[in-house]
């Protein structure tokens, strides 16, 4: 079967010596600074990208899928340890497991979380390997309206799904996408809203934005929040859960997974809408929800499956459409964008030692992150203890030095600086950055496929209406959209998300 | 009556849209058919300040709890970590990475948060080595070392 010879190159690719240590210390790296509070997947990436520079395309994209679930997997760490989400597709895995180690079950709730995580990162990988292909040989059928409209669907999609103002959350996209269109325009070569600054006349660099907004301004407001901060209490003991955690914790991780599996292909899906959405259903399926809260182990179980198959299968639809899902893929578009890797449905056949050599080193990198977390745990805890005054600025340094050698120019570093005061007050004034930095990726991408569709129809916007299937994705972003006016869904919506509190 | 952050979240909108139709007056709009370079800015633009009025009339009829109306904002957190990023810029090119470094380290006293000197001094000056060894000599990156 074509899966199986497919796989076994990706092993090929995967398992040389190189790749593995690329593939380890990018779990390790993304580990090590997911787990320091206030950072997630987003800024770690951003903060790691440096060190992918001058590696070859695929040890580079081994490495920063790496960074990923590590960042990702540190997250759950910090949740579970100090009650502080790194990100936050790990805030409801704090609500129980941080309570679970308070009752001195620290160690159970990493050890689930590990496991759950490995077991979904299995499944997940395999559904990549097999729903990419098709997707990307499905997308040769669309033309430039489908891709306008699926698009259009992703962005509303990912406002709906996140929380917060719907009607912000929309303006934030545009917004995005306003800074995405500045620089020089791709088809005439005319440059647009560059204030006559040499900079910016390439446009605005990605990470100088998502390290700003991520970087900078989450530190200012962790600095700002203090009492938020607490210790990890307690040594860990026990790390290996009983037959009976594991009778309970196995179906949520299976059901975690599917779910996962399934949010994380959807545009606008991915870790968090996973999590969310497992963490309720373990809920209302449990015999005595009052449980949850109080340390249920399927309260850990269930999201962190969830989270790592979203994340994982939210490498789909970025592989194989070139359209970012969430802004943590949108991120990696960038970053292969500076290895001349453009991810799209040619990618795929194009460079396949490229593309199932990552796809196995995602399996290879989960097991590695069971090896290392459930011994290193200790390191992660003294790692937890150190006093912010001495953290932050060395995570300062690390992004400063980061934007500084994207182009090696302080010009972006001042930029970053812009930004991340911008990000701190859109954060005050209750707007989410992250569907901004998901139009910034999609802004560009949407004007050129929306100008060549008009074009093609000799400017009739009926187009997007008479062919079916951007019509059918037209038709589920408008009812996205009726969905959140009708009152009950709303409610329904919110209370999803309200475990936040 | 909304909170304060509702108000100003529409304003921003408001703002941001205005300020991007003013900056986009001289790009040429075309039509549907024959877009010019200005037909998705404008439409973005208008869309924001749409979005901007939306969030001013919603928060006209909404009535929030009393204790989220004021928009308070952490000045020294934020003043201090925007002049240790501006700092790193502009000291780099002029002091180099160590020295750089080591200073935005030692900033940190400034942040309100517990600390003790010798420990804070330690830091900075490791850090000053690690990142140095770490970024110019094993990542090999274009970084200015030694001032000049």
């Amino acid at each position: 079967m074509d899966l199986f010879s497919n796989l076994a190159l990706g092993f090929s690719v995967a398992l040389t010596l190189k790749n593995l240590f690329y593939c380890f210390a990018g779990a390790l790296f993304g580990t090590l600074i997911g787990v320091l509070p206030g950072i997630g997947p987003l800024a770690t990436i951003a903060m790691l990208l440096p060190i992918t520079f001058h590696l070859e395309p695929t040890g580079a994209l081994i490495m920063l899928a790496g960074i990923f679930y590590g960042a990702q997997y540190g997250g759950s760490t910090t949740a579970i340890l100090v009650n502080l989400p790194g990100e936050s597709s790990s805030v409801v895995t704090a609500l129980d497991g941080y309570q679970m180690a308070r009752q001195g079950r620290a160690g159970i709730a990493l050890a689930t979380a590990a496991l759950a995580s490995f077991f979904a990162g299995c499944v997940a990988t395999i559904v990549i390997a097999i729903a990419a292909p098709a997707l990307s040989r499905m997308a040769l059928l669309f033309g430039p309206p489908e891709f306008t409209a699926l698009m259009v669907m992703g962005l509303i999609a990912a406002v709906v799904l996140a929380s917060g103002s719907i009607v912000a959350s929309i303006g934030m996209v545009m917004v995005g996408m306003l800074l995405g269109l500045i620089g020089t325009d791709v088809t005439t070569g005319e440059q647009r809203f560059v204030f006559g600054i040499r900079q910016i006349y390439d446009g605005i660099d990605f990470v100088v934005i998502a390290m700003g907004l991520f970087g900078v301004a989450e530190i200012i407001a962790n600095l700002a929040d203090r009492h938020a901060r607490e210790l990890p209490s307690g040594k860990i003991t026990r790390l290996m859960p009983t037959k009976e955690d594991v009778i309970q914790a196995a179906p949520a991780t299976v059901r975690g997974t599917l779910l996962g599996s399934i949010l994380g292909v959807l545009p606008g899906g991915g870790a968090l809408v996973s999590s969310f959405a497992s963490y309720s259903l373990e809920k209302r399926l449990a015999k005595d929800p009052s449980r949850f809260g109080k340390g249920a182990i399927e309260g850990v179980a269930g999201p962190e499956a969830a989270n790592n198959a979203g994340a994982q299968a939210s490498f789909i639809p970025m592989l194989a459409l070139g359209i970012p899902p969430n802004a943590v893929m949108a991120l990696m578009i960038a970053a292969m964008t500076i290895h001349g890797i453009t991810p799209g449905p040619k990618f795929l056949t194009d460079q396949p030692t490229l593309f199932w050599g990552m796809v196995v080193s995602m399996w290879i990198g989960n097991m590695i992150l069971v090896i290392l977390n459930l011994p290193l745990v200790g390191i992660w805890v003294k790692l937890l203890k150190i006093p912010y005054a001495y953290l932050f600025p060395a995570i300062l340094v690390f992004c400063c030095v980061g934007v500084y050698s994207i182009n090696y120019r302080v010009f972006d570093v001042f930029l970053m600086a812009g930004f991340g005061v911008f990000g701190y007050f859109l954060r005050r004034i209750g707007c989410e950055p992250a569907p901004m930095v998901l139009g910034f990726i999609l802004g560009p991408m949407v004007e050129e496929q929306f100008r060549r569709t008009l074009l093609l129809s000799d400017g009739d916007f009926s187009i997007f209406l008479t062919r079916p299937l951007s019509a059918a994705l037209i038709g589920v972003t408008v009812a996205l959209l009726l969905m959140m006016a009708l009152p009950s869904l709303r409610k329904g919506r919110e209370e999803a998300f309200r475990e936040q509190d | 009556m909304g909170t304060q952050q509702q108000y100003l979240s529409g304003l921003f909108f408001i703002a941001f849209g205005a300020l991007a139709v003013w900056a986009g007056t001289d790009l040429t709009i075309g039509t549907a058919a024959d877009m010019g370079i200005g037909y998705t800015p404008r439409a973005l633009a208008i869309g924001c300040v749409a979005v901007g009025c939306l969030l001013l009339v919603q928060a006209f009829f909404s009535s929030p709890a009393d204790d989220e109306v004021q928009l308070s904002i952490a000045w020294r957190p934020l003043l201090l970590v925007t002049i240790m990023v501006i700092g790193f810029a502009f000291l780099l090119p002029r002091l180099g990475l160590p020295l750089t470094v080591a200073l935005m380290t030692g900033a940190a006293a400034f942040s309100g948060e517990k600390f003790h000197w010798p420990a804070l001094g330690a830091i900075a000056a490791g850090m000053a080595v690690l990142s140095t060894l770490l970024f110019s000599t094993a990542l090999n990156l274009q970084i200015p070392v030694w001032p000049f």
